[in-house]
């Protein structure tokens, strides 16, 4: 590896100097409007497939305004600045762009022009600046910081910088956005690169990300917002796939490395779980652990947010799990999705096995006080039953996928937590 | 890496923040405790002394006027013998918004914690935190969370927040050590020396009535008689007289308004005083030792809040006969760039001089003269019960022409 190690103060976002970013406004918007008419003029098949294609998604905008929109579309296209641009997506952006600019109700054409103006360079600067942060997260991680500063990091050094850049773009237009409009377009281009490296079937469109930081996140103005909203809004529903797709890459890499030796060397046990799979299965106990003691120590109660880190934890083990053994998701053997949730909570009760006891039969208590590990092992089948039992009431009609046997761990997992029985026991420590 | 972990061990950075619940008009307290693995061991001693720490009211502790105190670092001087080096330093930061008020303070075993890097880092840290406040308000107002889940949240927040500014500190050492790098460079306007005794051996009731006793009326046994415990509190320094030098030409560089008479400068040097609130809850850290230390400004930092300008405080002292002790100080200001006034630059080379030549009160006046201040107006010291009656610097210069007299 030749590669250049880059010190941590330079893995951070620096944006664009305000002057650079007032004259590439005033470039495109002198542009545009040439543009527009010359797109108009040269490309007149083009606009009229994509007009049929979006006549009902682009029906708010009058004559003039669909012509100049679906001509910039045309534009973002043939010149490259995004490389594959649904139509559909884009009329759910330039939808949003006015609610989040206030404009949907009255817009002059100029205006309009301006907006649209401000919208493609937005595109090009929240593109580069994702990249570039996502180059830092990857290079922050190989560093071995602690994941809550990577975290902050990411957010104060990286994210914060790139959004503020990102709203200079609007402002230099003199239009006042919605920063959750921004931050979506931020999330747009990560769910872009979570797609190509295979973690989620298919981004959706900013405008309807935007739709979605409306409903999470409730302010839509000030610097003050910036780190809770990007934390809300980025930082806590990407930032596990993208260690996955980076921890994904670093495995392709290591399969063919070892795909290479495995032709001198004669085959090998199935490995057991990928390194990622661990990690988040660890992620999982280290929340048990601090639950149970912090319950135990000060009597600390369980709130929400324990509840959705512990769900979104099993629901991805689940489906790399089950990538892991037959190479996708969403199986339709749903059985094996059981399979895999018991595995875990056989780890969770192997480092744990006061959560057990609820579920055994109270004669056997004293059995389980003597060794509570062989105990287990000799009682798996009779847990596994009455566990299965439990599930299937709690999952009900959504069968056994990942989502509906994560929320029904999760809140067995409670119970389990706060069962008084299991409180008043610690081994060990 | 073993050594910054043992810093970080032996370092306490404690987070106060206040905000106020504006159903119930009182404001809500959190307080974080990070590091400090050696000096607090003990889960249930940690406890108590957040609980100590939660009775404070942080508001109140630095006043806000148009100069905001923003930071500060003190050292200690161990009464019994003022020569040891205490390796100890305090620092002190503060920030506040509309709704949002933060305090950190650090003791640590080292002195190079960059103020003003850390001054903007906590400034961001708390504009963070005044968004995940605005958030919950709204959830509030709108009922989807409840005050208690808003304290969670802040808590929650302030933790990961104040892991960061730490890991800044410790690890990557942004926040150490680097030049201060103001894009002015400050003037001098003007420097002081007081002379101060120590006062020490005083008992506090920590009951109902929170007297504090001197050395001799101290009551028997160790009960107050209000019937509250007894403990031995921080010596203190009674300032006794001060006196100022500042160039001859003051009134027409910073202008009418702006000119400081001895009392509105003796503030600058009051407030950059450690508050004994403050202090009073860490002196019962046992671990820290401060039951037998003075704690001394070595530089403070104030903010003009109209134009974010930075005044700084910079503080040496010298120790005297007995229980006294002089403390001289310079005071330098970014809103001024007079020629007449000497740049900040040269603050170092006149704190050495100071040092070198200084050896009691009356050799103060010379002292100066063998510096860059060389020509500037050095006032007689004037006590300080009386810099009431003093409306300007100038006003000093008639007790020579009246002899001793100070009343």
């Amino acid at each position: 590896m030749s590669e250049e190690v880059r010190e941590i103060s330079e893995m951070k976002y620096t944006p664009k100097d305000v002057v650079d970013i007032i004259s590439q406004f005033r470039n495109m918007y002198s542009k545009l409007d040439s543009k527009i008419k010359q797109f108009v003029r040269t490309q007149p098949t083009f606009l009229n497939e994509i007009r049929q294609k979006l006549k009902t998604d682009i029906g708010f905008l009058s004559p003039q305004k669909k012509d100049m929109a679906l001509s910039i579309f045309g534009i973002i296209i043939t010149e490259d600045i995004l490389k594959s641009y649904e139509p559909h997506f884009f009329a759910d952006d330039i939808s949003s762009l006015l609610n989040a600019t206030d404009k949907k109700m009255s817009c002059t054409d100029d205006e309009f022009v301006g907006l649209l103006a401000s919208f493609i360079n937005i595109l090009k600067s929240i593109k580069k600046s994702t990249e570039i942060i996502i180059q830092n997260f990857i290079d922050l991680r190989k560093k071995g910081i602690h994941n809550d500063v990577i975290e902050t990091l990411l957010i104060q050094r990286n994210f914060s910088p790139a959004l503020s850049e990102a709203n200079l773009h609007f402002e230099v237009g003199e239009f006042e956005v919605d920063m959750r409009f921004l931050t979506a377009i931020f999330a747009y281009f990560i769910e872009l690169s979570l797609e190509q490296s295979e973690i989620i079937e298919s981004a959706e469109s900013a405008g309807k990300l935007y739709a979605k930081a409306i409903s999470k996140y409730p302010i839509s103005k000030g610097e003050d917002i910036f780190y809770d909203m990007i934390n809300t809004i980025l930082i806590e529903p990407y930032l596990s796939q993208l260690n996955q797709a980076l921890s994904s890459a670093v495995e392709v890499s290591q399969v063919i490395q070892k795909e290479e030796i495995d032709r001198f060397e004669p085959e090998e046990e199935i490995a057991t779980q990928p390194a990622f799979i661990q990690g988040r299965m660890e992620k999982v106990l280290r929340i048990f652990q601090d639950s149970l003691s912090k319950r135990l120590k000060v009597g600390k109660e369980i709130d929400e947010s324990w509840k959705m880190q512990i769900e979104s934890n099993i629901e991805m083990i689940l489906d790399w799990k089950a990538v892991n053994e037959f190479g996708k998701k969403d199986l339709d053997e749903q059985h094996h999705y059981l399979r895999y949730l018991f595995d875990i909570w056989f780890e969770v009760f192997e480092e744990y096995p006061q959560m057990s006891l609820p579920i055994i039969e109270i004669e056997q208590f004293t059995k389980f006080i003597d060794n509570p590990e062989i105990f287990i092992e000799e009682t798996k089948k009779a847990i596994t039953h009455k566990l299965t039992s439990i599930v299937q009431e709690k999952t009900k009609d959504d069968g056994f996928t990942p989502r509906s046997l994560a929320v029904a761990f999760t809140s067995i997992s409670f119970e389990l937590l706060t069962n008084p029985e299991v409180l008043s026991i610690t081994f060990g420590e | 890496m073993e050594n910054e972990n043992q810093l970080k061990d032996n370092t306490l950075s404690v987070f106060l923040i206040s905000y106020p619940q504006k159903e119930l008009d009182i404001n809500t307290q959190i307080i974080e405790i990070i590091g400090g693995k050696k000096l607090i061991t003990d889960d249930t001693i940690k406890a108590k002394r957040e609980m100590d720490l939660e009775k404070l009211n942080i508001n109140n502790l630095f006043s806000e006027s148009n100069i905001l105190f923003k930071a500060s670092r003190y050292a200690f001087v161990n009464v019994d013998n003022i020569d040891e080096e205490i390796n100890n330093k305090i620092y002190v930061l503060r920030n506040s918004t509309r709704d949002f008020t933060l305090l950190n303070i650090i003791i640590g075993p080292f002195v190079d914690l960059n103020l003003e890097g850390a001054i903007g880092e906590i400034q961001s840290l708390t504009q963070s935190l005044t968004g995940v406040f605005r958030r919950t308000e709204f959830q509030k107002e709108s009922e989807i969370i409840a005050d208690i889940n808003q304290k969670i949240e802040i808590k929650r927040n302030l933790e990961k927040l104040s892991k960061f500014y730490n890991w800044q500190i410790f690890e990557e050492g942004s926040l150490r050590e680097k030049s201060e790098d103001s894009e002015i460079t400050p003037m001098i306007t003007s420097a002081f020396l007081v002379r101060a005794q120590i006062i020490k051996d005083r008992m506090k009731c920590m009951g109902e009535c929170q007297r504090i006793y001197s050395k001799d009326l101290t009551p028997e046994g160790v009960k107050c008689e209000c019937g509250g415990d007894l403990v031995l509190i921080p010596p203190d320094l009674n300032l006794e007289e001060i006196s100022f030098v500042y160039p001859e030409d003051l009134v027409e560089i910073v202008g009418e308004n702006n000119v400081e008479s001895p009392s509105r400068l003796f503030k600058y040097l009051q407030k950059s005083e450690i508050p004994k609130e403050l202090l009073s809850p860490f002196s019962q850290f046992s671990v820290l030792k401060l039951t037998n230390l003075i704690t001394v400004p070595s530089k403070v930092k104030f903010q003009v809040k109209a134009t974010s300008d930075i005044i700084d405080l910079t503080f040496g002292y010298k120790k005297q006969e007995s229980d006294e002790i002089l403390i001289f100080g310079f005071i330098t200001d970014t809103r001024y760039s007079d020629s007449r006034l000497i740049s900040s630059e040269s603050l170092n080379k006149i704190m050495n001089a100071i040092f070198a030549n200084l050896t009691d009160q009356t050799a103060w006046e010379e002292t100066i003269r063998k510096t860059d201040l060389e020509k500037w107006k050095v006032t007689p010291f004037v006590k300080i019960k009386y810099i009431e009656k003093y409306p300007s610097l100038l006003d000093t210069h008639a007790i020579e022409h009246r002899g001793a007299g100070n009343e």
